[in-house]
């Protein structure tokens, strides 16, 4: 088998990984630096952390190599290597919120379609459901809007409802009437 | 070399928080936290970006969502109907009239088709659940909607005059789903000859004839993906698998995708890979070939 060719990648804190160059293939960056022949021995990544790459390097190995197995076995039991590739991918983005920030940023800077997908997801389960406290919380962020941007956020949507259990409303008074007549007629019948 | 500072979340690029508020469903972008932790994430859940695609099913999350947020005004109400109407009057806005897909609640119904026909004519794709409509209005709601691609209905739908009435206004037509609870060959070839061009027909959980099936897989030259999942159906034979080997996405009885596995309803065997003939249908094959002319 012909040897492997390997790239280096050296990180905004000075740390050098020597990866596979088809895993990184992944990254649409890197994989145009390779094609057009521009990528030297050492690829520096100045935006991004050694603790970071190594997640995002984990995680194309992952895809890479999970990519390979269903190309070999295609005509074998395809769906559990995909059940399986989709479970690693939901314990993989079981991080801090600080960490899952690093690796959107690092899926965008490199261009990584499938973890930008992943990680973006990954935030909404994280916010769906959430009140704007909760989630300031969970992301350490800090309310900048102002008393009257928060009011004009609740009532900026300019229609008032709260739906009755028809598909159309009645006006009250009628609703009242109709009792009433309905009880005047039980009555004339008890007199009868 | 000292590590740059980390930017917080309240600071991610814009174009990275539209991309996940594009993920957000409608009753956090309208009143949920995502839209009110601070003023850049206000700003992406009002990106026209994020409202391309509008899923409005969840009635009663939407319903709450907005109760939630505004406790001390449930004095005033108005009807359900009128009210999907204001949301997807706001939707529209926030969109800049450019919404591309809609998923309609199940009480939806034509006048709401109509209010996006005339707001959003671009739409490309809509969910519309409700079993009575007027096939008048429908049709005129289709006339205002050029660039349809797709749309998932009620049987009560598959009709050859409304069928072929979006084919002829839709040229770009190719995506169909249909919830229904029988499909025989007469509803096969309404389907066939009314939307000769669907690329993808999706009717799950029904039951379905073998003639039906073999009807789309027959009529339907530029057929795709066919998925007539989720229903416990005897009418996949070896004439179908044949017929069906040229699709790209063929998808039948795949339960097991739910985590069950799947009774093979010739044999009664388990069979863990669905998408794949059990073992007495491939005996039956060999028998078949066995069988025919050397």
């Amino acid at each position: 088998m012909a040897e492997k060719k390997m790239l280096t990648l050296r990180t905004s804190d000075c740390e050098e990984f020597e990866v596979e160059q088809a895993v990184l293939m992944k990254s649409e960056i890197i994989r145009f630096m390779i094609e057009d022949d521009c990528a030297d021995n050492v690829i520096p990544l100045p935006n991004v952390n050694s603790k970071t790459l190594a997640l995002v390097i984990e995680y194309c190995n992952k895809h890479v190599h999970a990519d390979a197995a269903e190309t070999t076995s295609a005509s074998s039991a395809g769906g559990g290597g995909e059940v399986d590739l989709k479970k690693w991918d939901a314990e993989f983005v079981k991080v801090a919120p600080a960490t899952l920030f690093d690796l959107i940023m690092a899926a965008n800077y490199l261009d990584i379609k499938g973890l930008q997908g992943l990680t973006c997801r990954a935030v909404v389960d994280m916010i769906q459901g959430k009140s704007p406290e909760e989630i300031r919380k969970t992301f350490n962020i800090k309310n900048d809007l102002t008393k009257e941007e928060e009011e004009a956020i609740r009532s900026e949507n300019s229609w008032a409802f709260d739906p009755l259990p028809v598909r159309s409303s009645r006006p009250r008074w009628l609703l009242l009437a109709l009792i009433s007549i309905a009880s005047l007629l039980v009555c004339s019948y008890l007199l009868i | 070399m000292a590590m740059p500072p980390s930017r917080s979340w309240a600071e991610l690029q814009h174009d990275l928080l539209v991309s996940i508020m594009t993920r957000v469903g409608a009753p956090d972008l309208l009143w949920g936290g995502a839209s009110r932790a601070c003023s850049s994430w206000r700003a992406a859940a009002r990106d026209p970006l994020a409202w391309r695609r509008v899923d409005l099913r969840d009635w009663v999350a939407l319903t709450s969502g907005r109760r939630a947020a505004r406790p001390g005004h449930s004095s005033s109400r108005v009807s359900v109907h009128a009210a999907l109407v204001g949301i997807l009057e706001v939707a529209a806005k926030l969109a800049e009239g450019r919404i591309e897909a809609v998923l309609l609640p199940e009480f939806a119904d034509e006048d709401h088709l109509l209010f996006l026909a005339e707001r959003c004519p671009n739409l490309h794709y809509f969910s519309l659940p409700s079993t009575c409509m007027t096939y008048d209005q429908f049709c005129k709601a289709i006339g205002g909607l050029q660039s349809l691609k797709g749309m998932a209905v009620d049987e009560s739908l598959i009709n050859y005059d409304v069928l072929l009435h979006v084919h002829q206004c839709c040229p770009d037509f190719v995506e169909l789903k249909v919830s229904a609870l029988y499909v025989d060959e007469e509803m096969a070839s309404v389907i066939c000859n009314s939307l000769p061009r669907l690329k993808k027909l999706e009717i799950p959980s029904c039951d379905m004839s073998s003639a039906a099936i073999i009807r789309f897989l027959d009529c339907l030259e530029q057929l795709e993906h066919l998925d007539i999942s989720g229903y416990e159906t005897s009418a996949i034979s070896s004439p179908v698998l044949e017929k069906a080997s040229r699709l790209k996405v063929f998808l039948w009885n795949s339960k097991f995708e739910l985590g069950e596995f799947m009774d093979c309803s010739n044999c009664g065997e388990h069979n863990i890979n669905p998408q794949e003939p059990c073992k007495c249908m491939m005996e039956h094959k060999v028998m078949d070939w066995l069988a025919g002319p050397s």
